[in-house]
């Protein structure tokens, strides 16, 4: 009951949205939607960590421990966004209509980015990834410029493709298993049989869905959509999108390679980690040479899902529990990032980092809110990602594959350095002449957008400090979802 | 069956995949839209007698559906939603672009279905002779997909080579999982039509907002 719950909530929002009520009424009520979502997600969360996953219709859907966890950080990030969306639109000059469209398709994006860890069947969440892609697409080219619909259809062509590609290797996945005599085709039947898999077909199949997937996830070389997107979708919108790419997406490669590693003669593990690492490394790189801030938190996110799959590849439970919990201060810092960086945008309207100096200066406040959220999203102590990216060094030192451990920390100094660089430049320096137009800019920040970054401000700092008990269970009964793996 | 029509299908199959190939090559080799179109509708067509002389073969009504679905949607559907969303684009009489010549295309495209056979190969013992068919065929169509995309400039031919790797990726699935629950094939259908509605709506505005569909024109937010 509770799992349809979470499927009817923003489907009431959607009606509500659409029969014309208000546009901030039917803001809040979908962003009530989401709070509700939050509770159920909690509650799923408690059963599903208790031993037995929590089932709706067998083999089609239903939430074990890993899944649940997911759904909350999802539905954590579907209520700042809304209430940050209801502002930001307030603020935007756009005609009413097109609002209104803006709250139903982010509610029909909702539905499909909830159904992706509660599906059991393997090609109905290839499915509900390929409806992400579809919904997104009118929120990524929201403005209606031709920069803005140029880069939605870079992104949707570019996912879609690796939608196909994905496609290809889940019917390989599924003819390896009709083979061996497997006919149904869940999670858990995939885990069952994969030892008694070809690892021939197994190999090609789980390389073109990491292929397919990564693409969607922008994981490096297959990123070419990226900074478009994120260069003109609305702020609430990237930290929706961070939030499929770094926890959706990394939850799906994670929970596949997990049942297919276990196939004698699998490569999965090293791919992931082998993909992880490059794209680490290679956003990392990125992070130094870009020009604009949304595409810098962007490069950011690829790297955290790189780090993510590399250390959720290692053949140590440490790692992996360390992995998960990289996802959770991940989900719930990015957004924060965005939010913050939405504010700042409100007070300078400038994207290039060139063009933004002396945030400090201009409003006190807004300037110290940016500079913690952007050391948040470096890694630097106390908040969400130190203790997280901390302990997946010390779990990958420990393992063997020390040698990709040795990797990652040193593309997490980079990063560090060079987010933390941009940021100094943005935050602190001298207010220059040429950005000094506060005339045509609104002076007053909308409430909404405040109520959206402390909110999202309370897990990325009490994450920064300890695991309250009860997520410290949850993500030890995750980790153990994901089972075993042989050094 | 007696063996007679057994290996008399299997023929037919092996001859609906060559023909299916030769598509591939064909969307690379088109120089107009018109021509794009028919290409992926005849690919579209063989995609679905493919799937029907298979379901005599396996004895699976499951792929006399994805057969049905095909006509419908690819042969019919989206060719009629593609001239009616983007008509002037599509009757437009004139060369379209790209970025590598068509022969050399062509060579490389042979190279992909090399590489293809090459790749599926391991997978090929102790299978069916349509999967040894459909298998590194369907592999082939996809790599000539995306590399037909990547040569491309314009948003409808690079469209029709987004579903032209649908096809590819079905064309494969139809040999190896002939009894994949329906959704499976459902989803693959309902995805392309999804696709062309928005990538449609899309397009058109691309088309009014700075007057050609040519993407490649559209380079303002490039990474500098």
């Amino acid at each position: 009951m509770l799992i349809w719950l979470t499927f009817i909530m923003p489907l009431l929002a959607l009606v509500v949205t659409a029969s014309g009520t208000p546009l901030v009424l039917a803001g809040w009520i979908s962003a009530f939607a989401a709070l509700v979502n939050v509770i159920i997600a909690a509650v799923l969360a408690a059963h599903a960590a208790d031993g037995a996953p929590v089932i709706a219709i067998p083999h089609w859907l239903g939430a074990n421990a890993f899944g649940a966890l997911i759904l909350l950080l999802e539905t954590l990030g579907a209520l700042t966004g809304l209430i940050f969306s209801i502002g930001f639109l307030a603020q935007h000059g756009t005609p009413a209509g097109r609002k209104r469209r803006y709250f139903i398709w982010f509610n029909l994006f909702l539905i499909a980015l909830y159904a992706v860890p509660l599906l059991r069947e393997i090609a109905l969440v290839w499915l509900a990834l390929t409806l992400t892609t579809l919904f997104s697409v009118f929120l990524v080219s929201f403005e209606r410029t031709p920069a803005a619909l140029e880069a939605g259809w870079k992104y949707a062509l570019l996912t879609i493709l690796g939608a196909a590609i994905a496609i290809l290797g889940i019917l390989l996945l599924y003819w390896a298993q009709s083979r061996a005599g497997f006919t149904i085709f869940t999670w858990g039947q995939l885990r069952a049989s994969a030892p008694k898999l070809s690892p021939a077909i197994l190999n090609i199949a789980f390389l073109l869905i990491l292929i397919g997937f990564g693409t969607k996830a922008a994981l490096i070389p297959f990123h070419a959509w990226l900074p478009d997107t994120y260069s003109r979708a609305p702020f609430p919108v990237c930290a929706m999108l961070s939030i499929l790419e770094s926890a959706a997406i990394p939850y799906v490669l994670l929970r596949i390679a997990a049942a297919v590693h276990l196939a004698p003669g699998s490569r999965a593990d090293q791919w992931l980690i082998l993909f992880g690492l490059v794209s680490a490394g290679g956003a990392a790189l990125l992070i130094l040479q870009t020009h604009e801030y949304k595409r810098l938190f962007a490069y950011s996110t690829i790297e955290n899902a790189g780090i993510i799959l590399t250390a959720g590849a290692m053949a140590s439970s440490a790692a992996r529990h360390a992995a998960i919990w990289q996802i959770i201060s991940h989900s719930v810092t990015k957004p924060l990032v965005f939010y913050a960086a939405g504010i700042m945008f409100l007070l300078v309207g400038k994207l290039r980092i060139s063009e933004v100096r002396g945030v400090l200066s201009r409003s006190p406040w807004i300037g110290t809110v940016m500079m913690a959220a952007g050391l948040a999203m470096a890694g630097a102590p106390p908040f969400a990602l130190f203790l997280s990216e901390l302990a997946i060094l010390k779990a990958g030192l420990a393992s063997p594959q020390a040698w990709a451990a040795i990797l990652l920390a040193c593309f997490m100094i980079i990063s560090f350095c060079a987010i933390t660089f941009h940021l100094f430049r943005m935050v602190l320096g001298k207010p220059g002449t040429s950005e000094a137009t506060p005339d045509t800019l609104p002076t007053t920040i909308p409430r909404s957008c405040i109520a959206a970054l402390i909110i999202a401000a309370v897990p990325v700092v009490i994450l920064g400090w300890y695991i309250p008990a009860p997520l410290a269970h949850w993500l030890t009964a995750a980790t153990t979802s994901l089972g075993g793996r042989m050094p | 069956m007696t063996p007679d029509k057994i290996a008399w299908i299997n023929q037919l199959v092996l001859l609906t995949a060559g023909f299916f190939l030769l598509c591939s090559f064909g969307l690379i080799a088109a120089s107009q839209v018109m021509g794009c179109l028919r290409i992926y509708v005849m690919q579209s067509l063989l995609l679905a007698a493919s799937a029907v002389l298979l379901g005599i073969d396996y004895h699976s009504t499951d792929l006399w559906i994805v057969a049905a679905v095909a006509i419908i949607a690819k042969v019919l559907l989206i060719p009629f939603l593609l001239r009616r969303t983007a008509r002037q684009a599509m009757i437009a009489r004139r060369e379209l672009q790209q970025v590598i010549n068509v022969p050399m295309s062509l060579l490389i495209a042979l190279a992909l279905t090399v590489l293809a056979y090459y790749l599926v190969g391991p997978m090929l013992s102790e299978t069916s002779p349509a999967v040894h068919a459909n298998l590194p065929i369907g592999f082939a169509a996809v790599l000539i997909a995306i590399y037909t995309i990547t040569v491309r400039r314009e948003a409808l031919p690079q469209m029709l080579s987004l579903l032209a790797i649908e096809n590819g990726a079905f064309f494969a699935g139809i040999a190896i999982a002939p009894n994949f629950p329906l959704i499976g094939e459902l989803a693959g259908t309902f995805d392309v039509l999804m696709v062309v509605l928005t990538l449609g709506v899309l397009s058109t505005q691309i088309h009014r907002l700075s007057g050609s569909t040519e993407v490649g024109t559209l380079s303002e937010l490039m990474e500098d």
